[in-house]
This record gives C-alpha cells, sequence and structure tokens, in this order.
C-alpha cells in the first residue's frame, strides 16, 4: 500500500488544504493551494488555486498560478491564470488564456549579456592559438 | 476512469470533500467534513472532523463525529467521539469512547 498513489475521484469536490503530497492525480473539482512533486489534472478534473511541482500534467481545467519544471498541456486542456514554466508542451488544441512565463536562472541571463561583451576577447584568444 | 479517491499515506487535507456518489479510502491525513458513499479509514490513518456516509469502515485514529448507516469499526481503530449509525459492529480489539447513538 506504501506506493499508492493519491486521487481525487470524478464525482469528489474538496476545498481546503492539501499538504505533504508527493504524486497527486486530480479527476474531481478542487479548490486549494498544492506543492508536489508530480500532479496529474484529469480530462474530468477541475483545479483552482496555486501550484507549485516539478512535473504537471493537464488534461482538463486549471485556474490559478502555476510554477514547475516541466508542463505537458494535453489537447482538452483549458488553462487560466499564469503558467511559469521551465519545459513546455502544449498539444494542438490545447486552449490558453494566460500568461506564460519562461522562467530561467538570472546567473544564467547575465551569462548571456557577458557573452555578447566577451565575444571580441574570445576571437582574440582563438587568434592568438593560431 | 476511477471514482474512488485515495488519499495515500504521506498526503495531509484539510478542508471539506464531497464526493456524494462515491468511496473514499483514507490512508494518509484528513482534519474536516468528509462526505462520501462509502468510506474506509484504514489502520494508521488519522481522521479529524465530522464524517457522513452511507457505509463506513473505520480502521486508524478517528476523533470527532461520525454518522453512518451501516458502522464498521475494525480491531486496529481508535475511536475518541460521537457515533451514530442504525447498524454497528465493533471487532475484538477497537478502542471505542465516547457516545453511539441511531441515526432515525
Amino acid at each position: 500500500m506504501a506506493n499508492k498513489q493519491a486521487v481525487l475521484g470524478s464525482g469528489a469536490r474538496f476545498t481546503g488544504k492539501i499538504s505533504n503530497a508527493k504524486s497527486i492525480e486530480i479527476n474531481g473539482y478542487v479548490e486549494a493551494d498544492l506543492t508536489t512533486e508530480k500532479v496529474t489534472i484529469g480530462s474530468t478534473g477541475k483545479f483552482i488555486g496555486a501550484v507549485d511541482s516539478d512535473l504537471v500534467v493537464i488534461a482538463g481545467e486549471y485556474e490559478g498560478k502555476m510554477q514547475a519544471e516541466s508542463v505537458w498541456l494535453t489537447e482538452t486542456s483549458r488553462i487560466s491564470g499564469e503558467v511559469h514554466y521551465k519545459s513546455l508542451q502544449m498539444d494542438r488544441g490545447a486552449a490558453l488564456n494566460c500568461r506564460v512565463v519562461h522562467n530561467w536562472n538570472e546567473t544564467n541571463s547575465q551569462k548571456v549579456d557577458e557573452n555578447d561583451q566577451n565575444d571580441d576577447e574570445v576571437l582574440e584568444e582563438q587568434t592568438n592559438e593560431k | 476512469m476511477s471514482e474512488i479517491t485515495y488519499i495515500s499515506e504521506e498526503l495531509v487535507m484539510e478542508g471539506n470533500l464531497d464526493s456524494a456518489g462515491s468511496s473514499v479510502v483514507l490512508a494518509g491525513r484528513f482534519k474536516g467534513e468528509l462526505r462520501a458513499k462509502d468510506v474506509l479509514l484504514e489502520a494508521n490513518s488519522i481522521f479529524d472532523g465530522n464524517l457522513v456516509a452511507d457505509k463506513v469502515t473505520l480502521g486508524g485514529f478517528v476523533k470527532g463525529e461520525v454518522s453512518a448507516n451501516t458502522l464498521n469499526v475494525a480491531s486496529s481503530a481508535k475511536v475518541e467521539g460521537n457515533l451514530k449509525t442504525n447498524a454497528l459492529s465493533i471487532d475484538l480489539g477497537a478502542e471505542v469512547s465516547g457516545s453511539i447513538t441511531r441515526i432515525s
């Protein structure tokens, strides 16, 4: 029983707090804030609230602010609110009515700027090597 | 698609769960209002609040009020509170303290 996945059935409605979740599947209606490793919102599911997760798969409805490493929005998904992601897959038919933000590390964005400036130096180094 | 709601061992839920037409199995923790058709509270689960269902099996730690047409208290259960039921069975070893009344 230890590793059985948490499921909210399609007829169920939950409002409140969910904590300590590892992996959860939502086929019903949920109004909550959720921090987890993996969350699946099934085609009959509706989730309202903030989500912070490594992996998010949505086939149903989502409303809120989502922060995720990896997001998969299937063809039946309907999203409103805000999606912050590192990697995003969207199937044809997915309905998004939201802000989509790709967040990379600030250190990475600074590196990009530095690279622009350092181009000349790199060239110099290369010519020196020759 | 599964109709059943399963609250896994590590999960902690607090609030209002209404699953009138289907079953709920609790292995983790739940605090608040729970309404369902069938409810199974597994051994080591923790429930605190108000439970209303047609058929209930209590196996874990229960505090609060339980109202069920058919109620079974398993031997692993520790119950502190009020039980309302029309058909009751309590297994040998179950710890029950509180009141037991009929619904109707």
